[in-house]
Formats: structure tokens, C-alpha cells, sequence
């Protein structure tokens, strides 16, 4: 449990990878623990405040059945060129090692196009909920904003 | 199905939040439409749909926040209304093994997935519809860490 002021700020916190693990990227990313309930597993997924929307790479996509939804069509721009995809709302869980868990059912941009990972944006996820990051420690703090 | 936006791009909307010719007390002059009738009938649902289409996520963004009790459509409800958060007691138990398997044995795995548990590989192969699979089968004693060897 993370506190600020007093006040409990982040009830949850896991550990994150800096790299992808064995990946040959040199740059650092955060990557934390997810579940999706609907395959019953634990993936990583980076987490990126610049990004528009949160993504789900194409074959978690498809492994959830999500690439023939009936979400809202949509076009992303991404570094690497322009995706068609639809816009889907996908439960997941932000696991905690110690402390509470989230539940976030949130927007996913899908699409059978997409070539990159699966991505936590800040706009529509991200800015839901309160988090900070301990590097020396990999701490992953986050938790509800009320 | 794409939407067709051709009546849109030769015949931009523009959000009627200005008028012009009102007068210094707030007043539309005499035979001016009130602008409320105008912001009632704006097309809300069809801008916003072009504007997601076009990639214009922040725009369709908010101007889903400022007229989002007049958009009708369900998709756009899902599209852009805010994410539902809740506690959970969901644990997940020290990956470190997990985590020094992958980087000590991914050149072997470059390209492929894999799914561990502890320091033991449970079962790899080319897409994550057929590691899942092969998953079912398994009497595991905990949830895999399942991850694409990039």
C-alpha cells in the first residue's frame, strides 16, 4: 500500500519488467502483469501515456474473439503507418503482488492489422486510475481514484 | 461496414456555438433561429463517427463529453464513455523465475510463444490460439505467464 499525505494512494502494487523480456530492444519500457479473464492467463503489457488508445496485440485480439466485433469502426495512427480496427471494450486485471487488485473493463483498439504488442494507453484507462512507479524497486503502484 | 462519409467531407459540420449576429444582451436579432434548436439538431453521432474514423480521437473525444446525452448511438456510448474500475483480490504469485527463463532461453523462442510456470517451459508454439489450445490439456497448478518472444 502506497500512501500520500496519510491518505492511502495506491492500495495494489507488481512488479515490472523494464525490458521485454528477451527482447533486443535497448530502451527501457514498463511492462506490467495483466490477466485476461477470458483465457486465463497472465500477459505483460507496456505501458504507454502517449499512446491514443490501449491496444491488444492481433492474436490476443483473436484469441478473445474480438476481431469480428461489432465495435466502433476507427483508424490509428502509430509510428510504422495508419490501421483500420474497431474500438472494444475488454475486461482485464491489473494483478497485484501484494495488496488489491483492478478490475478495469476498458476500451481496446483491435485489429487484425495491428503489428505491435498489447499497450495500457493513459487516455481511457490509464487516466482512471492512480499510479506510481518505484524504478529502483520495478514497484508498479496503482490503484481507484476514489 | 465503412461508413459513408462523403456527404460529410463535402459538407463539413461545424458546432453551432457561436452566433454572430447576437446581440450585446445575448439575444438572437429578429427571425434568427435560437441557437438552442441548433445545438439540439446538430448531428452528433455522425461527427463524432467521422471524426473516429478520420483518426481525430481527441476532437471525437470531446465532443462526445459535451454532447454525450444527445447521441443516440450505443457504439459510440462504448467507444467513448469511460472505463468501469473495481477491486479485485486477483494475486499473482513472483514471476522472477518466469522472467530469468525468458531471458536466458529466448533466442531459442525468438518469434514464437511461450508459456511458463516457475522456471518450467509448459508449452510453446507459433500462435497463441495454439499455445492456448495445448493448454487445455495441461493439469497446471497455477496461471501460466504467457508471452510472445519477440
Amino acid at each position: 500500500m502506497l500512501k500520500l499525505n496519510g491518505e492511502v494512494f495506491a492500495a495494489g502494487f507488481s512488479r515490472f519488467q523494464d525490458q521485454a523480456p528477451g527482447a533486443a530492444e535497448l530502451t527501457a519500457k514498463v511492462y506490467v502483469k495483466i490477466d485476461l479473464n477470458d483465457i486465463e492467463t497472465t500477459l505483460l503489457a507496456q505501458l504507454d501515456t502517449g499512446a491514443a488508445y490501449s491496444t491488444l496485440a492481433s492474436q490476443v485480439a483473436e484469441a478473445l474473439n474480438l476481431l469480428d466485433g461489432d465495435g466502433q469502426q476507427v483508424t490509428l495512427s502509430a509510428r510504422g503507418g495508419t490501421y483500420r480496427g474497431r474500438l472494444e471494450r475488454v475486461p482485464i486485471t491489473l494483478v497485484a503482488d501484494e495488496g488489491e487488485a483492478l478490475d478495469i473493463e476498458a476500451v481496446f483498439f483491435v485489429s487484425r492489422e495491428w503489428p505491435g504488442r498489447t499497450f495500457l494507453g493513459y487516455t481511457g484507462l490509464l487516466d482512471h486510475i492512480r499510479m506510481a512507479i518505484d524504478p529502483r524497486a520495478n514497484l508498479f503502484y496503482f490503484g481507484r481514484l476514489d | 461496414m465503412n461508413p459513408d462519409l462523403g456527404a460529410f467531407n463535402e459538407h463539413p459540420l461545424t458546432l453551432p456555438d457561436f452566433d454572430p449576429r447576437r446581440t450585446i444582451t445575448g439575444d438572437l436579432p429578429r427571425g434568427g433561429r435560437p441557437q438552442t434548436d441548433a445545438l439540439a439538431n446538430f448531428p452528433y453521432a455522425r461527427a463524432i463517427r467521422a471524426m473516429l474514423e478520420q483518426g481525430r480521437i481527441r476532437e471525437a473525444q470531446s465532443l462526445y463529453e459535451f454532447a454525450k446525452d444527445r447521441v443516440q448511438d450505443p457504439k459510440i456510448h462504448e467507444a467513448l464513455s469511460p472505463p468501469r474500475v473495481k477491486p479485485s483480490s486477483k494475486m499473482d504469485v513472483d514471476r522472477s523465475a518466469e522472467f530469468r527463463w525468458l531471458n536466458l532461453n529466448s533466442v531459442r523462442f525468438r518469434g514464437r510463444w511461450v508459456a511458463l510456470l516457475g522456471d518450467q517451459l509448459v508449452a510453446s508454439a507459433d500462435t497463441l490460439k495454439e499455445l492456448l489450445a495445448g493448454l487445455k490439456g495441461l493439469r497446471l497448478e497455477g496461471k501460466p505467464l504467457v508471452h510472445h518472444v519477440d
